[in-house]
């Protein structure tokens, strides 16, 4: 019996110390993940949205890259996967992945914020081409 | 043509194989006697490592002198009732009388060195040479312990008391 | 020879199926010729298997663009060795790669063991040959078979990812394959122990090695990763918390645990039930990391294709491998007791204990943080992510902790440790890790993470190196040895221990390199030919790179390549030039691939990106006019005790692993003949 006692105190402890990490590590980095449409009903339902930090995925609008002139900035737009009606302008001040482009389709899930003026401030970029790695049998022989 | 041939005959040749055991009646082992051996082998060999452990353990000051005596003599009781089972379940085996208990021993040199350690610690408890207070082994026939100044062997008492006078 | 391939396919599943009820048959009806069948399975599946993996391979290499597979992987202007690799590039192959290895590694564990272990053998072939069924099964019917032929052949393939066109493609998927698929055996014999009875410390005893072999593999697959990240994403970042790289780090860090828990269990009798619990949960975690990967559930940079059928199937067989996993544990509970008790909190098996704990902590945040988003979806219908923040966040105290561990750990003794040696033994080591923090306070190092890991880091160090000091000492005292005679003894004879060690030091670098990353720094600057950037270390090195130009070779199976050229000079002095590339491939032309030049130096490296060229088609044209380029440069501080430290695992691993002369147990004895019973291996004499 006291080797038990001994191994759940021990075993406690460490839950304790990991649920807590777990707990405030969620709470204080934590980020909404969201379709651009659930973006935009969400911003319009709250104005403080703009504060928040915020994960969305959506498609890279084709053509809609553009490069500043001599210094680290990108402009482009993301598109919703299925309203294609429904996009929002990015901004981002690093190395976009090589998987980005905007002639391909490339699914994109950008972090951030989304700023009153109404462009995304991306953190973070990443890319997927296309809707799969792997080609379909039309698009092989097409 | 060529194809369906060469895929019947790779078909076959596989099923083949793989049922010739049941065919002929060929078994395999399921038994290996040594297995037994091996777990009484694994208790000893946890033994004796554990004894070269708080060896050095000590020698390196992670354990106090009372803690190395305790554990020594707890250990080696364990790796002698290792060793005693291992010999009587090799002697009880009768197909084995070709091998001897030395060759059975697994070729761990460094084991080797505990295992003589273990019978001279043995055969110094059984003449009253190994002291009971301290643990140290003193030549044959002494009569005080170098070791703590306890009496030995017929004179022995508990924890050594030195000599007095 | 492919269509071979496609049929050898096709022939493993029903010789895998009678062997897997053959095995469990003859382990319970004790018929010894049901169990030789079985076994003889084993080496079948093994042997189709690889015809299976030579008939994809011939498809490559003969462009046989016929095959779904083959026209999704490869184009005509491949380099052969990405042919060759094309087995595991993609979902279906490395399904067929994963059965591969695990049918070789079955194959030699029913080898290594035809004369030993014989009562596990039965349940153990059983397992086995059921856990690559079903892989078989998923490769026949779940829509994923490679062998899969589209109506006619298409004039060339697709090629493949140009992040896929780098050597680290032929290391790091197989070196991972290999540590996942390894831990099959220590999990099928754990079975096997539990469905026959024998209890005891023996499935451990014997699976020592392999349950080594595959978290050594593991270990090495998954810093191979983090190099390839390196090299490849152009970055400098190493790891992502993505969650295939997770999925991959789980079983890693149970693994980790299990390697320490054994030795309660071998030493002490203790812990049974935790061991039983430990390899399953490993093994599951294995599974898991293919689940996560194939079925697309959780997005990553890593995912081959959404498919639900297979994402079912995985799921489904992961729940009935734990669930029989459980019942046979309730079952034989009462034989799992333990022998002993903890007798301390200051002792060996305490420290051990918290070892698991940790690491199994941090391992249940990292699942926890990975499928988030799916429950709070499940639940809200929003979905919640964590990103590498919260990661970061959660394992930096478990990390800090697991190293003040590795520093208490050699020094603790077994069952009871006298506070009076410890404090005795902390005390040197203390007073370096604090005169570290110290200096490198004074040196202006002002990060408070960073400085108490670099104070554990040399914490342990020194306790290591005492260590070894320590017990030379004592052994060339013990056994009168001169001291080289003595050290070289001394970790030969236990090769566990002092292997152990070394991988502990490893572990320390790399940890170590992981609080250089707070010191990186950069510089982004758009240049002319002829301009200069300039960046300072932190250590206080200058390093100045004069951009010379762009020039386009063009490589094989590249359709472009633009490369930009540096010449570097470090404190004034002129060092190896740097170049960092755009490459576009056949095939994938629409995105540029950036390649990174790397200068590495101990205590950093100088990293180049071409960032962008302003007029890239001009460039790739050789335009002497479109020169004008943006870089990112970067000092990626320590990152190289990352590789460093892992050859220091490799060492310590393989030191570990190193049979000895008294290793294979009991030397053979005669065996007992009885009718016509034989090894496993029937051989005709």
């Amino acid at each position: 019996m006291k080797d038990n006692g001994k191994f759940f105190v021990g075993l406690g402890g460490v839950a304790l110390v990991v649920t807590y990490l777990i707990w405030t590590g969620v709470s204080e980095t934590m980020v909404y993940y969201l379709t651009p449409v659930e973006l935009m009903a969400r911003v319009a339902e709250d104005p403080t949205f703009h504060e928040m930090g915020v994960k969305v995925s959506g498609r890279v609008e084709q053509g809609s890259w553009n490069r500043a002139e001599g210094e680290l900035l990108h402009h482009f737009t993301v598109v919703d996967l299925l309203d294609e009606s429904v996009r929002f302008p990015v901004e981002y001040r690093d190395i976009l992945p090589d998987t980005f482009n905007d002639t391909d389709i490339v699914d994109v899930v950008v972090e951030g914020r989304f700023r009153g003026d109404g462009v995304f401030e991306a953190t973070v970029v990443l890319a997927k081409c296309g809707s799969r790695y792997e080609a379909t049998p039309e698009e092989l022989l097409g | 043509m060529g194809l369906i041939v060469g895929v019947t005959l790779v078909a076959a040749g596989v099923i083949l194989f793989v049922m010739l055991p049941v065919l002929r009646g060929d078994w395999a082992t399921l038994e290996s006697p040594e297995d037994e051996v091996t777990e009484v082998d694994a208790r000893k060999q946890a033994a004796l490592r554990g004894l070269r452990d708080i060896e050095y353990d000590f020698r390196s000051g992670k354990i106090d002198q009372a803690d190395y005596q305790l554990l020594k003599s707890d250990l080696a009781r364990q790796a002698l009732d290792a060793i005693e089972e291992e010999r009587a379940a090799d002697e009880g085996t009768p197909t084995d009388a070709a091998s001897k208990p030395a060759e059975r021993a697994a070729p761990d040199p460094d084991g080797d060195a505990l295992e003589a350690e273990i019978a001279r610690v043995r055969k110094g408890l059984a003449e009253g040479q190994t002291c009971p207070g301290c643990g140290h082994l003193n030549v044959e026939k002494s009569r005080f312990c170098t070791g703590c100044g306890g009496r030995l062997g017929a004179m022995a008492t508990t924890a050594g008391d030195p000599v007095s006078g | 020879m492919i269509l071979l391939g496609e049929f050898a396919l096709w022939l493993a599943l029903p010789v895998g199926i009678w062997g897997a009820v053959a095995g469990f048959i003859g382990g319970r009806k004790e018929r010894g010729d049901f169990v030789l069948s079985a076994e003889y399975c084993v080496y079948t599946v093994f042997f189709l298997l690889i015809l299976t993996s030579v008939g994809i391979i011939t498809a490559f290499l003969t462009d046989s663009f016929e095959y779904w597979y083959v026209a999704n992987y490869s184009n005509r202007e491949l380099p052969t060795f990405y042919k060759v690799s094309g087995l595991w590039a993609g979902q279906r192959g490395s399904l067929v790669f994963w059965a591969l290895l695990l049918s070789f590694f079955s194959a030699a564990a029913v080898f290594t063991n035809r004369t030993k272990n014989r009562e596990f053998m039965p349940y153990v072939v059983g397992v086995l040959l059921t856990i690559s069924s079903f892989f078989l099964v998923v490769l026949l019917f779940a829509e994923v078979n490679p062998f899969e032929r589209l109506p006619f052949a298409p004039a060339d393939g697709r090629g493949l990812n140009p992040q896929l066109q780098n050597y680290w493609m032929t290391i790091h998927p197989p070196t991972l394959y290999l540590g996942f698929t390894a831990f099959t055996i220590p999990f099928a014999f754990a079975m096997s122990a539990l469905l026959s009875g024998k209890l005891d410390s023996r499935w451990l005893v014997i699976t020592r090695r392999w349950i080594l072999l595959s978290w050594f593999f593991l270990a090495n697959g998954i810093i191979f990763g983090m190099r390839w990240a390196y090299e490849m994403l152009g970055w400098g970042g190493f790891w992502f918390w993505d969650p295939v790289e997770n999925a991959s780090l789980l079983p890693w860090l149970t693994a980790t645990a299990f390697l320490h828990s054994i030795q309660i269990q071998e030493n002490r009798g203790m812990l049974k039930v935790w061991n039983m619990g430990l390899v399953t949960l490993t093994f599951l975690l294995t599974i898991f990391a293919t689940f996560l990967t194939r079925s697309g559930l959780i997005e990553s940079v890593h995912t081959f294709a959404e498919n639900t059928t297979i994402a079912f199937i995985f799921l489904t067989f992961m729940g009935v491998m734990a669930g029989l996993s459980a019942l046979l544990i309730a079952w034989r509970y009462p034989a799992l007791k333990s022998e002993n008790q903890i007798q301390s909190f200051l002792s060996r098996e305490s420290a051990f204990l918290f070892n698991n704990l940790i690491l199994l902590g941090a391992a249940f945040s990292i699942l926890w943080g990975t499928l988030f988003p799916l429950i709070t979806e499940g639940l809200t219908g929003t979905a919640i992510a964590v990103g590498p923040p919260f990661f970061n966040r959660v394992n930096l105290p478990i990390g800090l902790a697991l190293m003040a561990l590795m520093g208490i750990g050699p020094v603790i003794a077994w069952r009871r440790a006298s506070r009076r040696n410890l404090v005795k033994n902390f005390l040197m080591p203390v007073i370096v890790g604090s005169m570290v923090v110290g200096g490198l306070f004074l040196r202006g190092v002002h990060h408070g993470m960073a400085l108490l890991t670099f104070g554990l880091s040399a914490f342990v160090m020194t306790i290591i190196i005492v260590e070894f000091v320590k017990g030379t000492k004592a052994r060339a005292h013990i056994e009168g040895e001169g001291h080289f005679l003595a050290f070289f003894h001394l970790v030969s004879r236990n090769r566990r221990r002092w292997g152990g060690y070394i991988v502990h030091v490893g572990v320390v670098m790399i940890f170590t390199a992981f609080a250089g990353v707070a010191f990186n720094r950069e510089v982004i600057q758009t240049v002319d030919p002829g301009e200069t950037i300039t960046v300072e270390s932190p250590f206080g090195h200058e390093y100045a790179l004069t951009y010379q130009g762009l020039s386009s070779p063009r490589g094989q199976n590249m359709l472009r390549q633009a490369v930009a050229l540096m010449t570097v000079e470090r404190d004034g002095r002129p060092v190896e030039s740097l170049t960092a590339q755009k490459v576009l491939y056949f095939k994938w032309e629409q995105s540029p691939i950036t390649i990174v030049g790397i200068n590495s130096y101990i205590f950093e490296d100088l990293y180049l990106i071409l960032e962008n060229v302003n007029d890239l088609g001009g460039a790739f044209e050789n335009d002497a006019a479109a020169q004008r380029a943006t870089f990112k440069v970067q000092v990626n501080v320590l990152v190289g005790w990352i590789w460093y430290g892992g050859f220091v695992i490799t060492l310590g691993g393989i030191i570990a692993m190193w049979p000895s002369r008294g290793s294979t147990k009991t030397a053979s004895r005669p065996k007992t003949k009885t009718g016509g019973e034989r090894p496993a291996l029937a051989v005709r004499s």
